[in-house]
């Protein structure tokens, strides 16, 4: 079924819903000056009579997701069907402060909005294409009629560039899935065009926790001075992100003492990602397949999440403390670095200083003894490194530079949180918890 | 009798006045008003790279050159051989003085005196003294354009010279750029973090640049060889050296038509031949006229014989041209005519062709330097500080930050010769229009000093 603008004002039956539309009808050019999402207002929290979003965190209702540094889609009803709405479009990107791209992706962010929705579900996802090429978009891993499955070409046409189609179906499974184009796929997964998905048990109560983390993993090339992912590198990527951020800009995950707690992670990247959580054992509960009964359930502290797989671990967050969380593949915890250069380690550059620094008056030796000190000259701005790149090392802790990058947070664990999941700062040890220098 | 004789001191007289009468030698005053004419007024914004002594400057160091240098005294010297044959070949025959004794047996003695001038000569000397104006015209204007040309050429040397020395300068640091960067590469080897076959590229680098180095050293030697000869001073004499400087000259403002229009008129070169032309078509003209005519002398004799008395006469003899009319003669002259007629046309469109070519190599290398100055040089410095950023954040190696700094002298370096170049081409342009020098003055000096 394709849809016109016509047939859509008369689904739609709003006129806020037709002013976000038209825009996208009449003006092709639309997207290069908006960035908003072009979202269904209806299905704005101001409207949530007419679109119940899930409730506030009840254990036995389940809590709402949290997509680290993102949003949940809304949506509408109509006719009994939860109408969702993606806008496909080129957008600016920050990764963090001082590093922003020309990326793609849906309604204004990448990863595009979580769409969050219940087993049973008959679900319509409009999309609209106002990238410069087609487009079609692939829910991964979802079980669905063959037509709808977005494969350009094998399953429906394209999704040419100002066209808005409808895809449908009844949501037969939970679970954590994902979104992303099955169109030019090197160039639009390249470009950050990927989201989640999110399908509750009917039964809420089922796989009720009481914080519900989601994330997407993925890389970027985005060589150090450029302003644009290139599609051409297939291994060697610059940027490693959580929801397409970087460490420091990855939001923490912030919990409270004695909740259950749930991470979601997907994998859009083109390597796979040994997730590692610090001071808990988790279980891992599910995966692409939806949640796995009890007896598959296995304890670990690393999870590694395949490309093209999801998985969620549980755990209860009995200590409190700032627990890193990162994928462990230490390049994928460093933001831009330079690969095969001269290894400096060891290396006595200081008795050539004198005719090294009269033929380059700014050159600094580094990295005899390593290369921590490259985070102190670089956090302390005594460098400057090319336009929109972020030192490779970042992230002050408060007992120094944390030096790390890319894949990184932490998962803070307060007994009080007075402001509710907002960031409480540096965590408190109480004495004699904390390791001490002997000499 | 001497009433008799009374024409013979006439012919005499007139012999005289015809050999004093070879056209003016405007020697070495008119010479030197032709070259001054030609010359650019002195250039006084010649600044230069600083010296520790007080060296000459370039224009002392000419003009010194031009009055005193071996290559100026063999274009005067030249030009005086050249003058004497003009002279030479301007005197009239001299007339001959015979005596005749003749003694018979019975004490009869017969004496004869007898004055002969051969007439050719004298008849023509309104177009001899044509002729020889001419010819000296010729040799002076010949005289002038070598020694614009001489000045040319040391002016080029002087630019060779200055080219030379900056250029090592620069190379100088490339090879220290390169040194460098194989002394790093020593330490990255001692520490074992690369292996020798990189250290051994690093320090064949090293090799090459020093090498190439050595071969600016030659070059500086032969320049300068080759300058302290034009300037006419031995090698041990380096004061004799001006200081170094490479000048930007100002663009020729002129069209190409215009620059032809004024080298047809201030070439000496074609001047000269002009005159050579005129020259011979005087000639051929006369010869046209006067061919059949070959010789004829004027005799004048006395006879005195014992118990006689003294008889005075006088006579022509004429040459008949009853089996050579001349016709060859004419024939001659007209091919030689013909000949200054076609290497005239020749050397016109030659100098047309010839001032286009030199001012469209001026335009290119002007170009060339001006892509040097708004261009490379900027664009090699920024890639320095670009490739410093990389280095900072280790996303690039020191090797590659100093092949940066090695490519920025390399840019430094070629900028100097596309300078010199386009002095070169700007001197031989002016040549091609025949003048001196650029008649502009200077704007700009290179100096390494601005080098980073
Ligand atoms: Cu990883």
């Amino acid at each position: 079924m394709k849809i016109s603008r016509r047939n859509l004002l008369a689904a739609a039956g709003g006129a806020t819903f037709a002013a976000g539309m038209a825009r996208g009808a009449e003006d092709p050019h639309a997207h290069h000056h908006h960035t908003a999402p072009a979202e269904p207002a209806a299905a704005t929290p101001a409207h949530t009579h007419a679109a119940p979003t899930p409730a506030a965190p009840a254990s036995a209702q389940g809590a709402r997701i949290t997509t680290l540094n993102g949003r949940s889609l809304p949506f509408r009803r109509v006719n009994g069907v939860k109408e969702f709405h993606l806008v496909a479009e080129e957008i600016e990107h920050e990764f963090a402060p001082g590093t922003k791209i020309k990326a793609w992706g849906y309604n204004g962010i990448t990863p595009g909005p979580t769409i969050e929705a219940v087993e049973g579900d008959r679900v319509r996802i409009l999309v609209t294409n106002r990238l410069p090429e087609h487009t079609s978009i692939h829910w991964h891993g979802i079980l669905l009629p063959c037509g709808m499955d977005g494969v350009g070409g094998l399953t429906q046409p394209h999704i040419k560039p100002g066209e808005t189609w409808a895809y449908e179906f009844t949501l037969r499974q939970h679970g954590t899935h994902m979104y992303h184009p099955h169109a030019d796929e090197v160039v639009q997964l390249a470009s950050g065009m990927m989201g989640l998905f999110i399908i509750h048990p009917r039964d809420r109560a089922q796989d009720a926790v009481d914080r519900d983390f989601a994330f997407l993993l993925h890389n970027w090339a985005v060589h150090p001075g450029t302003y644009r992912p290139d599609p051409s590198v297939m291994t060697d990527f610059d940027l490693w992100t959580f929801n397409s951020k970087l460490f420091p800009a990855i939001d923490p995950l912030v919990v409270r003492t004695g909740q259950r707690v749930r991470i979601r992670v997907g994998n859009l990247s083109m390597h796979d990602h040994p997730i590692h959580l610090h001071g808990f054992r988790f279980q891992v509960t599910g995966g692409d397949g939806g949640r796995w009964p009890r007896a598959q359930w296995r304890s670990e502290v690393t999870e590694s999440v395949a490309v093209g797989q999801t998985r969620d671990i549980e755990f209860v967050a009995d200590v409190p403390g700032d627990w890193a969380l990162h994928c462990h593949k230490s390049h994928h915890t460093m933001n831009a670095m330079g690969h095969g250069i001269p290894n400096p380690i060891g290396v006595d550059q200081a008795s050539l200083g004198e005719r090294l620094s009269a033929l380059l008056p700014g050159y600094h030796p580094m990295g005899q003894g390593g290369m921590a000190e490259h985070a102190e000259h670089s956090g302390m701005g005594h460098m400057h490194g090319p336009e929109n790149t972020i030192p490779m090392m970042v992230g002050h802790g408060p007992f120094g530079n944390v030096e790390m990058g890319g894949m990184f947070t932490v998962l803070k664990v307060r007994d009080r949180l007075p402001d509710g999941y907002a960031d409480p700062g540096w965590y408190e040890h109480p004495r004699g918890t904390q390791a001490w220098r002997v000499e | 009798m001497n009433q008799h004789m009374g024409w013979a001191p006439a012919l005499l007289a007139l012999a005289i006045t015809g050999c004093a009468a070879p056209p003016g030698v405007r020697h070495e005053a008119d010479i030197q008003a032709l070259v001054a004419e030609r010359q650019a007024p002195a250039s006084t914004g010649a600044a230069s790279t600083p010296a520790a002594a007080p060296t000459p400057s370039i224009e002392s160091a000419l003009r010194d050159a031009l009055a005193t240098s071996p290559a100026a005294r063999a274009i005067w010297a030249r030009y005086g051989i050249t003058e004497a044959e003009v002279r030479e070949s301007l005197r009239l025959q001299n007339p001959s003085l015979g005596f005749l004794r003749l003694s018979a047996d019975g004490g009869i003695r017969e004496t004869t005196y007898s004055l002969s001038q051969p007439l050719l000569d004298l008849l023509f000397t309104g177009y001899r003294r044509r002729q020889g104006e001419l010819a000296a015209q010729q040799a002076m204007q010949r005289c002038a354009a070598e020694l614009l040309g001489l000045e040319a050429d040391i002016r080029i040397a002087f630019i060779g010279h200055a080219a030379a020395v900056l250029a090592q300068r620069a190379g100088q640091r490339e090879r220290e750029a390169a040194e460098l960067s194989a002394q790093l590469a020593a330490r990255f080897h001692a520490a074992g973090n690369i292996s020798e076959l990189q250290l051994r590229r690093e320090q064949a680098a090293a090799s090459e640049a020093a090498l190439l180095a050595l071969q600016r050293d030659v070059d500086v030697a032969q320049e300068r060889g080759h300058l302290l000869s034009l300037l006419g001073h031995s090698g041990s004499d380096s004061s004799a050296l001006p200081e170094i400087a490479v000048p930007l000259f100002d663009a020729e403002p002129a069209s190409l038509a215009e620059l032809q229009q004024r080298a047809a008129v201030q070439r000496l070169d074609l001047a000269a031949l002009r005159a050579e032309r005129d020259l011979r078509a005087t000639q051929a003209r006369h010869t046209r006229r006067w061919s059949w005519f070959r010789g004829a002398t004027l005799e004048a004799e006395r006879e005195t014989a014992t118990g006689e008395s003294a008889r005075t006469g006088g006579g022509v003899a004429l040459e008949l041209p009853l089996f050579d009319s001349g016709a060859n003669r004419r024939r001659g002259a007209a091919a030689r005519l013909q000949l200054r007629e076609a290497q005239l046309q020749g050397l016109t469109t030659h100098i047309t062709n010839e001032v286009e070519a030199r001012r469209a190599e001026v335009q290119a290398r002007r170009e060339a330097v001006s892509m040097h100055a708004s261009t490379l040089i900027e664009q090699r410095e920024r890639i320095v500080l670009l490739t410093q950023q990389r280095a900072d954040f280790m996303l690039v190696g020191s090797f590659e930050l100093i092949a940066a700094r090695q490519q920025q002298f390399a840019a430094w370096r070629t900028w100097i010769e596309s300078v010199a170049q386009l002095a070169r081409a700007q001197i031989r342009l002016a040549q091609a229009m025949g003048r001196a020098a650029p008649d502009i003055t200077i704007t700009e000096m290179l100096d390494l000093e601005d080098l980073p």
